[in-house]
């Protein structure tokens, strides 16, 4: 079932309406936020209050501008589909998954919602752009990392796969090494593709969405290059441990890092904006 | 947008109630490897092996050596993501089995010992700390017989 059209209330009374689409604001927000509050709590206890902040609580910027993009769609566009009884029990069980301790639980209402929203809304719909934006928060925020948890070697020995075809090293399993070299390395979790490619599909929505740019063959491109840049970024500050061992500390959790994660970062948007050129412009 | 207040409101404090209590809760800690490894370099010493070690970004390893028997002892995570690099250390010894909670299994367990891990590690974030069962991976030379590797790695640690 989708939205019917609907016609904003006349007057004095479009301001009494608790719509949908504000509705479903709320409750992206809610769940977004207690589904991201484990790295932030990791963050503070890794590096203070002040330090956390200013790593933004260990979550991308990717993932908090998209969660701006989504608040806006369904805060500032008008739409007045009014509320359904469903909704409200929705509503009902986000506020208790996030009373939880658990965050992951509110992962994973915010996929319920979202998937709700978007296969409720009507087509185009402010309402189902954000549903699909805050689906792809919840990618980021709980299934990428559920997938790694639960298939940790195919993922790592697939990245590991990668990394050996196209940087020419030896491979077995998920460690990989320079013939001749003295150190191998040991690709773990945080050396997966998975995180950035999670993290490049948030922004390719967020984007898409926002602008409201159509999904076709132009668009799904644009997905596959900004994922392909991550995993070329990735894959680079991976060969450059195998190549120059000396400086591994410092490629892995020193400045090597955060270089690597602002270029993916910059490269990935850069990309999304270019893929959506037409109507980023057409709406400016 | 008087009228909204009230909703917005209701946001608000959501947000706030759900998040303090969220921030009331503990960062896990990461497996204390270090434990492992003193706890099983003392049991090796104890039962007469000399020992050595290899300390690497992914693990230490410790070798004992009793008579003609050589063996290598190493922690592996949860996630096994140190699997393979400790099966291509453990064939400069010989096969690896695993011991967990005082078991001697052939290939190591999976889902059990995540789903454990990963209990626990919720556990920790409200407030209480069970004990922590490691996973000892044990590679033994031609020289070992099974009583020389029984209980040589902890079934529970603190940490």
């Amino acid at each position: 079932m989708t939205d019917a059209a609907c016609e904003a209330p006349a007057g004095a009374a479009a301001s009494l309406v608790l719509t949908r689409n504000r509705l479903y604001g709320g409750l992206f927000l809610l769940a977004a936020l207690n589904a991201a509050s484990g790295a932030a709590v990791d963050a503070i206890g890794d590096l203070g209050v002040a330090g956390a902040v200013l790593a933004l609580f260990n979550i991308s910027a990717v993932v908090w501008m998209a969660l701006a993009a989504g608040l806006a769609l369904t805060w500032r566009e008008p739409d007045y589909a009014p509320v359904r009884p469903l909704d409200l029990w929705l509503a009902g069980a986000v506020a208790l998954a996030a009373l939880l301790p658990v965050p992951a639980v509110s992962g994973v209402m915010l996929t319920v919602v979202g998937l709700h929203a978007a296969i409720t809304a009507g087509p185009g719909s402010p309402l189902r752009r954000a549903a699909i934006i805050f689906l792809a928060v919840s990618g980021t925020l709980l299934w990428g990392k559920v997938l790694l948890t639960v298939f940790t070697r195919p993922v790592l020995e697939m990245d590991s796969w990668l990394m050996s075809s196209l940087l020419h090293v030896r491979q077995e399993g998920n460690v990989v090494w320079r013939e001749g070299g003295a150190v191998a390395a040991v690709v773990s979790t945080g050396c997966s593709s998975i995180h950035g490619i999670s993290v490049a599909l948030v922004c390719w929505a967020a984007i898409c969405q926002y602008f409201a740019v159509p999904l076709d063959r132009r668009s799904v491109l644009t997905a596959l290059a900004a994922v392909l840049a991550t995993m070329a970024v990735n894959m680079a500050r991976i060969g450059g441990i195998l190549v120059s061992p000396e400086w591994a500390r410092i490629i892995h959790d020193g400045w090597g890092a955060t270089v690597s994660m602002w270029v993916t970062l910059v490269l990935v948007t850069a990309i999304c904006l270019f893929g959506a050129r037409r109507e980023v412009f057409a709406r400016a | 947008m008087k009228s909204l207040r009230a909703p917005s409101l209701i946001l608000a404090a959501a947000v706030l109630v759900t998040l303090g209590g969220k921030a009331v809760t503990r960062q896990p800690p990461e497996p204390d490897t270090a434990l492992f490894t003193r706890d099983v370099e003392q049991r090796l010493r104890t039962r007469g092996y000399s020992v050595t070690s290899r300390t690497l970004p992914s693990g230490v390893y410790l070798y004992g050596a009793r008579g003609d028997c050589r063996l290598m002892v190493t922690e592996q995570d949860a996630f096994g993501t140190l699997a393979d690099r400790n099966n291509q250390f453990a064939r400069e010894v010989g096969p690896l089995h695993y011991v967990w909670r005082g078991r001697r299994r052939e290939t190591a367990p999976r889902a059990e010992i995540l789903l454990r891990f990963l209990v626990r590690r919720e556990l920790v974030r409200l407030g209480p700390s069970p004990p922590r069962q490691p996973l000892g991976a044990i590679a033994t030379g031609p020289g070992c017989s099974p009583a020389d590797t029984a209980g040589l790695t902890p079934s529970d640690l603190p940490r």
